[in-house]
């Protein structure tokens, strides 16, 4: 995601990373990660809820597919930091809206270990882009 | 207050009720512990990534 970053952000697409902890845990996790995006905090997991993102049941949790996540994550040298405690049920998800708050895309997780690969996200942005040109046109030709 | 429906079968592409969110009424909070809204971070589009536990 990292490497897309400018991609999508000469792209008109602002990236917004938004985390259930507060904003003091978050902040700390942001000195030890760096990550070039905006990082916000939903403690109350009201957004959360906006978006339809609930608490996964045990068996997605502690699954297959996680534990593989996290053995590769670990082959390929990550280290496991401690932030204190945390829920591991919550359910995460991917969003594209544009700035009238139409949803152009969504993604919930299965999972933990289910994210949408950026090339998708990549290519439902441009499909957006285009949708939304030609809307552009429609209006421009009426 | 939920916006999408739960009833589809996987985590792809979902039917929503109402396609249309009031981005200036959902609020975060900032590492400095400041009220703000997805309004203010968007551009001609925004990608929000919900995160699960911090790892």
């Amino acid at each position: 995601m990292q490497l897309a970053k400018d991609e999508l952000e000469q792209g008109g697409v602002a990236i917004v990373i938004v985390s259930f902890a507060a904003p003091e845990r978050l902040s700390y996790y942001q000195r030890v990660h760096q990550w070039p995006f905006t990082l916000l905090a939903d403690p109350s997991r009201e957004a959360y809820g906006y978006f339809g993102l609930t608490r996964l049941p045990w068996y997605r949790v502690f699954s297959m597919p996680t534990l593989k996540l996290y053995l590769h994550l670990l082959r390929r040298g990550r280290k496991m930091e401690n932030y204190g405690r945390d829920d591991y049920f919550q359910a995460g998800g991917d969003f594209l809206l544009d700035r009238d708050g139409r949803v152009l895309f969504s993604y919930h997780s299965h999972d933990p270990a289910d994210r949408p690969p950026v090339s998708r996200l990549l290519d439902e942005i441009k499909r957006a882009r285009r949708e939304r040109n030609a809307r552009k046109s429609q209006g421009d030709l009426s | 207050m939920a916006v999408y429906e739960r009833n589809y079968p996987d985590s792809e592409r979902i039917a929503v009720k109402d396609p249309t969110l009031e981005l200036e009424r959902i609020f975060l909070l900032d590492l400095e512990g400041k009220q703000t809204h997805l309004q203010e971070h968007t551009r001609d589009f925004l990608l929000v990534i919900f995160l699960r536990h911090l790892a």
